[in-house]
């Protein structure tokens, strides 16, 4: 066979096998073959160990609450890094609001810490807007193993938000939204 | 016997695994070298002289025709002294194959659950006790005691690698890298390719555990698969 055809030859039929390819076993008192894995991992980030926010009857403010969270990623540059977007489902103009069952709104103040402490240093957090790259976050536990949480999420309800609003029971519900970049 | 009568000695002629051609050939050797070759000799200048009488040819060809049908009695004995006594005899081992393998690539894109992945197998054996068994030995590429795992040339992963004597990429039988399983059956002892129907699966799982611990990356492994009769 002329050589070029045998290199073509080479290339379609037999370049693949060798390196992509499981390989077959063949006859005989053993027989042997191989299977190539690949698993290819992206940047990967979770949040978990959230709960509910509940203030009661809040007769002295700032009225403030919070909840711990656990933040997973294994994002490599800066390592366990991580951007947070919250959201309110009242929200407007990037506001957080509570809302009543008829038509009255809250406005209140929410925060991001990368430790498991409140800490409601300004600025707050805008509705919908993702913060600044943070760290802290675990890369080799999904569970933040042992400490179980590393970051924070606060409300902080002023008098002056307060101030108008009918005495009611409100409610929001506020999605955290963990990203890699 | 001579090298070269060794050569000439047919092969495929034996009873009770013992070529019977031996002595049959060495006598037809001496028979061919002490009778006939004189006989020629004598004959062909004998009847070359009398043949020069137009009586004599009638007696030439038909001394002729004896001498090649003694020749041919004489030199086919070795093959018409045992016409049926050939045997062929051939041992057959236990014999396995696996074909039939892909190669499994995954692409997790959350921690919620296990990547998992698997490929069919083909199994053939002609075990006997029982029919259709077999064992097996994956060994990784990259394993670290016992354990399978990708790499991306720094990071390692660990990751479960399991059996099955089905198609079905249930995780029965755990396999741990380069030990050899306990007696599998549901190989195929009929058919090289199973028929098109594969009868075992190779599957692997990593759990949120053991990815939460690599960098992204894409990470690879080379796992064999031997399949043995014992």
């Amino acid at each position: 066979m002329h050589p070029f055809y045998k290199g073509i030859f080479f290339v379609i039929y037999l370049l693949p096998s060798y390196v992509f390819g499981a390989t077959q076993g063949a006859l005989g008192t053993t027989s042997s073959g191989t299977v190539n894995v690949s698993i290819t991992i992206p940047a990967l980030v979770q949040i978990s160990g959230l709960s509910d926010i509940t203030l009661g009857s809040a007769s002295s403010f700032p009225a403030i609450g919070s909840t711990t969270a656990c933040v997973y990623s294994n994002v490599a540059s800066p390592l366990g890094s991580y951007f947070v977007t919250v959201t309110s489902s009242n929200a407007s103009g990037g506001n957080f609001r509570v809302k009543d069952s008829g038509t009255d709104f809250i406005v209140y103040s929410a925060f991001w810490s990368n430790t498991i402490t409140v800490n409601q240093t300004p600025p707050s957090l805008g509705s919908g807007t993702k913060t600044a790259q943070q760290t802290g976050g675990s890369a080799t536990s999904v569970t933040c193993s042992p400490a179980g949480a590393n970051a924070n999420f606060s409300v902080s309800f002023n008098s002056t938000q307060v101030e108008g609003a009918p005495a009611a029971a409100y409610s929001d519900t506020v999605t955290i939204l963990i990203s890699p970049t | 016997m001579t090298a070269k009568a060794k050569k000439c000695m047919p092969t495929a002629l034996y009873r009770n695994n013992m070529p019977v051609t031996y002595f049959n050939m060495r006598m037809s050797i001496v028979t061919i070298c002490l009778v006939f070759i004189p006989f020629l000799a004598f004959s062909s200048y004998f009847l070359d002289e009398i043949s020069r009488l137009r009586t004599f040819k009638k007696i030439k060809k038909n001394c002729l025709l004896l001498f090649n049908a003694i020749c041919l009695i004489s030199v086919n004995p070795i093959y018409a002294a045992n016409p049926s006594a050939a045997t062929v005899s051939v041992t057959v081992p236990a014999l396995v194959q696996v074909s039939g393998l892909g190669d499994i690539t995954l692409s997790p894109t959350n921690l919620g659950s296990p990547a998992t992945g698997a490929t069919t197998v083909c199994v053939y054996t002609n075990v006997l006790s029982p029919l259709g068994s077999y064992y097996v030995t994956a060994t990784s590429l990259h394993a670290s005691s016992g354990l399978f795992r990708v790499t991306n040339g720094t990071n390692f992963i660990s990751y479960g690698a399991f059996w099955n004597t089905t198609s079905s990429s249930t995780q029965t039988v755990t396999l741990t890298s380069g030990v050899k399983t306990a007696q599998q059956s549901g190989g195929s002892n009929t058919s090289l390719t199973c028929s098109g129907s594969p009868n075992a699966n190779f599957n692997i799982s990593f759990s949120s555990i053991q990815i939460a611990g690599a960098p992204p990356a894409t990470y690879s492994d080379t796992v064999t698969l031997v399949v043995s009769p014992s």
